[in-house]
């Protein structure tokens, strides 16, 4: 790669300058390397490829209609600090919430890394189609900002569920879609979420920075590490609940508080992330454990397609009210680990095995009044 | 003589602001403050459970 020892150990002092020590960042990368699957070799590659990134990999990072909850997301992450890595590692040319300019000199900078090209584009929000006017940048519509910066960049990533499909922004009357719609002649990695986990985006530019090509990607255009295959149902701490049937219906009831939360709202059966096998916040906790249902917000589907969110989808208990929602959404929704040879097949079974559940427990009842 | 001053975007917040400020002989004759992004979240939770509302509109600002 023509990075020198001398250069990585450069790289380390100046992170070491910063607070974060060698050791720690030598494994955050070889933890990333480890999710995609790779040996532990790749670690010290990645680390080589942040130290090369450091001079290099210009990126510029636009917000169209979202709430940087995705921005706050990446910088309030914890130790190793991805903040930092984010800051020290890449160079941040433009980014409207953290950046010291403002105004034309912020635009100057902005059009300056455009006409030098190779970087990187990060798009945060949705982008309105209905009237430009929805959102406005130096007096231009988003979608012109978009294309124009989209041109010359080597990539482009979504992050956040509004840049990737549309989010809660197309559920409203402005037209607002995702980045793939409008930039159509570029790949276009879509890292979902509302927000989206900081891993997931590190972990994307660690792998790009390293291969030079984006990592493999579900229908979705989800990295297929994070997303693919991992079914929040399968891994979730409240299956055993859900095998017994027992479901939380009564959120005042403290004997039912830890049961399964199908009930009330929970879309786990039909949410593919990696929540709960690496959780948020540098591991403290993640929605489900915390005690909120899973609202599926790194699916194309969400919000309006998935609302209400805290009702039962069945709430009528018939079975074909079940068995319904459960091909509606698996369509979609499980297309991604179709490709992997287990998806289509996947949904009915669960819709199948839940029917046979909530039927128990009604026997159950009937059987306890007797 | 009046003088425009236009701060467009302004950074460090959240979301898209712009500011014109009118300057005549050295003080403020006028100024606005316009936010340039619009994603009717009001309109978004009509009709929609209550319960979703709360979840919905937090994302209104997201730092």
């Amino acid at each position: 790669m023509g990075v020198t020892k001398q250069d990585i150990d450069k790289a380390i002092i100046k992170m070491e300058l910063k607070g974060i020590d060698r050791r720690k960042f030598i494994k955050y990368c070889t933890a990333t390397a480890a999710v995609f699957g790779l040996d532990y070799y790749f670690g010290s590659l990645f680390a080589e490829a942040a130290a090369v990134a450091i001079e290099k990999k210009p990126v510029i990072w636009i917000q169209g209609q979202g709430c940087t909850g995705c921005t706050t997301s990446v910088l309030s992450s914890l130790n190793p600090g991805p903040a930092e890595i984010l800051i020290d590692l890449i160079s941040m040319r433009f980014n409207s919430t953290v950046m010291n300019s403002a105004g034309s000199k912020s635009t100057e900078v902005l059009e300056e890394t455009i006409n030098k090209g190779d970087y990187l584009l990060v798009v945060e929000g949705s982008i309105p189609t209905a009237d430009p006017r929805y959102c406005l940048v130096e007096g231009h519509g988003f979608d012109e900002l978009l294309k124009k910066t989209a041109e010359n960049a080597t990539a482009v990533v979504a992050v956040g569920t509004c840049a990737a499909y549309g989010g809660i922004p197309r559920a409203g009357n402005t037209g607002a879609k995702g980045v793939s719609e409008i930039i159509t002649d570029k790949p276009v990695v879509n890292i979902p979420g509302c927000p989206l986990k900081p891993d997931w985006l590190v972990g994307v530019l660690l792998y790009y920075f390293n291969f030079k090509e984006l990592p493999p990607l579900d229908s979705d255009n989800r990295p297929l590490v994070y997303f693919g295959s991992h079914l929040i149902h399968d891994n979730c701490p409240r299956v055993a609940f859900f095998e017994k049937g027992q479901f939380l219906e009564d959120w005042n009831d403290p004997a039912t508080i830890d049961w399964c939360l199908l009930k009330v709202g929970c879309k786990g059966p039909v949410t593919y992330a990696d929540c709960n096998r690496i959780w948020w916040n540098d591991g403290a906790n993640y929605c489900i454990r915390a005690g909120s249902p899973c609202s599926a917000c790194v699916q194309p589907q969400f919000y309006e397609e998935l609302a209400p969110l805290y009702a039962s989808p069945f709430a009528s208990g018939r079975e074909d009210d079940i068995m319904s929602y459960f091909e509606d959404r698996s369509r979609g929704i499980h297309a991604g680990s179709a490709a992997l040879g287990a998806g289509i097949v996947a949904a009915p079974l669960l819709a199948n095995k839940i029917i046979e559940l909530l039927k128990k427990k009604k026997d159950g009842v009937k059987e306890h009044d007797n | 003589m009046t003088t425009k001053i236009t701060v467009d975007p302004v950074t460090r917040i959240e979301g898209h602001l712009k500011v014109e400020v009118d300057v005549a002989n050295g003080s403020v004759t006028d100024a606005r403050c316009i936010g340039t992004m619009f994603r009717g979240l009001e309109q978004i939770v009509i009709g929609k459970d209550p319960r979703d509302v709360p979840y919905v509109v937090e994302r209104v600002c997201g730092v």
